[in-house]
């Protein structure tokens, strides 16, 4: 259940939904993808026609507006990541269109833009979860969205695959597109977002710049963890460090 | 050249050769089933035979036209239909659940097919024509209702009906009536050797009429699982995935169920309960030209006919003058060569 949820989310613009499990992050992403109808209130989408109400639109209209990434996708049969990323295509052309050059462009774009040109006839069955989740996004950006929904892009990655996959899309919210993404991890929110949003039992418990929002005292009340918030060394950026109760009464180690 | 490019022509050389294959498996199952039988003939004696009905200048054997035309041809297309259509349901079913051990049967078809069959059966109609109408009509009605009755408790039990709760709602549904099959059978033996037989599944006497009665719903089924290709590729990557990339998942679902059910239904009232053709034909249509469903289909409802095909030819010519219910065929063979693809291909279905 959410409620007394006010949010807007501008093109060019990442925002984080921080917040600790069962805090509303998945539903808030299925009301504004238009599964999900609010129960009061409205999800509005900004369509060639105005602003719509998220529960209005086609499925084929909506996925030209809004596209997700979610975390559990696996890939039920062996496509060739040219194929999955061309279902991408989908909400344009229907059930019986082909793609046409218009579109096949836009799989290419898509396929450079994520980086996946070398991998195009690989079976996405075979490739690692970095690879996969290049995929899933690529699919997204192939959709021509203005909105992207991401479901914790960065989770289950390396290192180095997490910073992959946020510099793509940093490099998206730059061409223009909105993005909100949900994650776990706070100091990769801060990383990547221009604001947060920190959900807490369905509520917004507090929204703005990860400087503000990130703060010990609202980690402790919300998360009920206790951290330190100190400053990342290249940017007006919070950084925690957790100071969990056997470090901090020293007995142990 | 870039390798978006190059993406397709060497997958395309692939699935063109493996579509060559079901073509080939399908015209050579054809024509084996017209030159096998309890009287085996000669392929040239066949050929002549056919060709006399079409050019006046080709002399045949009239013994020989008469066994290819009258008896074998229409029996043969009857099972080559069946298999098309029990391939291609299997195709849609494995693809909307997206998993490869689904099969026609799935929607609780085959019992409900049974328990209308055994229940004409037990109505004992004599005149002829009539009875075998009767046996058909009841069967392919009572394989619709299994199949609504199935979607019916699926979409009430939850509040939308989900793709796992129907698979669990067939199985419920098709052992209970797998219960009332057995309790008439308990109560009414007079027949039991039509109904053994109708269980077990054969095309033995099937000629035009039966044609006529399969190829409606067989077409159309086919014709609706081919528009569902592209929306089944979708469908691949999950529900959820596949609402946001615009496809409507509840027309899709009910799309297939309704053609899947129609095609098993019209397979299932003339050819009885047949099985593993519809879990087969898609695996072997799988090998030939991978899983995209736009070529897919097509190909399982290929395989499926041959396979049904020579199934047929199989079960009239191993134990002459014995006719073995075709069912025992496509399981003696089917069950151990759907292992074999099982542990060579793993459980996913996905090739290793």
């Amino acid at each position: 259940m959410l409620e007394n949820l006010d949010l807007e989310l501008r093109e060019g613009e990442i925002l984080a939904l921080i917040g600790p499990n069962g805090s509303g992050k998945t539903t808030l992403f299925r009301t504004l993808a238009g599964d999900l109808a609010p129960l009061a209130g409205s999800a509005l989408l900004e369509s060639s026609r105005g602003l719509r109400e998220a529960g209005s639109l086609s499925g084929r209209e909506r996925a030209q507006l809004v596209a997700r990434v979610l975390q559990s996708e696996r890939p039920s049969w062996a496509a060739s990541v040219l194929d999955y990323v061309e279902a991408g295509t989908f909400a344009r052309t229907g059930w019986f269109g082909l793609p046409g050059p218009k579109e096949r462009e836009s799989v290419r774009l898509a396929l450079e833009a994520a980086d996946l040109g070398a991998l195009a006839t690989r079976p996405v069955t075979e490739l690692s979860g970095g690879e996969f989740r290049r995929v899933l996004i690529a699919r997204a950006i192939a959709q021509e969205p203005r909105l992207l929904l991401l479901d914790e892009p960065a989770a289950d990655l390396d290192l180095g695959r997490q910073m992959d996959v946020l510099g793509l899309l940093r490099s998206l919210a730059a061409a223009g597109k909105a993005i909100a993404l949900s994650v776990h991890d706070l100091n990769l929110a801060a990383l990547i977002a221009d604001r947060v949003a920190l959900l807490a039992k369905g509520r917004l418990a507090a929204l703005g710049p990860p400087r503000e929002v990130i703060t010990a005292t609202t980690i402790a009340a919300v998360y009920g963890a206790s951290v330190l918030v100190s400053d990342h060394p290249f940017g007006d950026l919070p950084q925690i460090v957790h100071t969990p109760p056997w470090l901090r009464d020293g007995s142990t180690h | 050249m870039s390798p978006v490019a190059q993406a397709r022509p060497g997958g395309a050389l692939r699935t063109g050769i493996g579509a060559g294959v079901a073509v080939l498996l399908f015209v050579a199952a054809l024509f084996g089933s017209l030159c096998l039988g309890a009287a085996p003939i000669a392929p040239g004696t066949v050929l002549r035979a056919l060709g006399s009905r079409f050019f006046r200048g080709v002399l045949a054997d009239p013994m020989a036209v008469t066994i290819v035309w009258e008896l074998r041809l229409a029996r043969t297309l009857v099972a080559g239909v069946s298999g098309a259509a029990l391939g291609c349901a299997g195709a849609v079913l494995q693809g909307l659940f997206r998993n490869p051990l689904a099969d026609p049967y799935a929607l609780g078809v085959s019992s409900g097919a049974s328990l209308g069959a055994v229940v004409a059966l037990a109505l004992r109609i004599t005149a002829p024509l009539v009875a075998t109408g009767a046996v058909q009509v009841s069967a392919f009605v009572g394989a619709l209702a299994a199949a609504a009755i199935v979607w019916a408790v699926a979409g009430i039990g939850l509040s939308r009906a989900s793709t796992a709760s129907l698979l669990l709602a067939g199985a419920a549904v098709g052992s209970f009536l797998g219960a009332l099959v057995s309790l008439v059978v308990t109560f009414d033996q007079g027949d039991l050797q039509r109904v053994f037989f109708w269980l077990l599944g054969g095309f033995g006497g099937k000629s035009w009429p039966d044609l006529v009665a399969v190829l409606p719903g067989a077409a159309i089924s086919i014709a609706v699982g081919m528009a569902l290709a592209r929306p089944l590729d979708i469908l691949g990557a999950g529900e959820e995935a596949a609402a946001s990339l615009g496809l409507e998942v509840r027309r899709t679902r009910a799309l297939a169920v309704s053609a899947a059910a129609l095609g098993a239904a019209a397979a299932v009232s003339v050819g009885g309960i047949i099985g593993f053709v519809g879990l087969l034909g898609p695996h072997f249509a799988r090998l030939l030209v991978g899983s995209g469903h736009r070529r897919l289909i097509p190909a399982a409802a290929a395989s499926g006919a041959a396979l049904l095909m020579a199934a047929d030819a199989a079960a009239r010519s191993i134990a002459v003058p014995l006719e073995l219910p075709v069912g025992i065929v496509t399981a003696l063979v089917g069950a151990p060569l759907f292992l074999y693809l099982l542990v060579r291909r793993g459980p996913s279905g996905v090739e290793r």
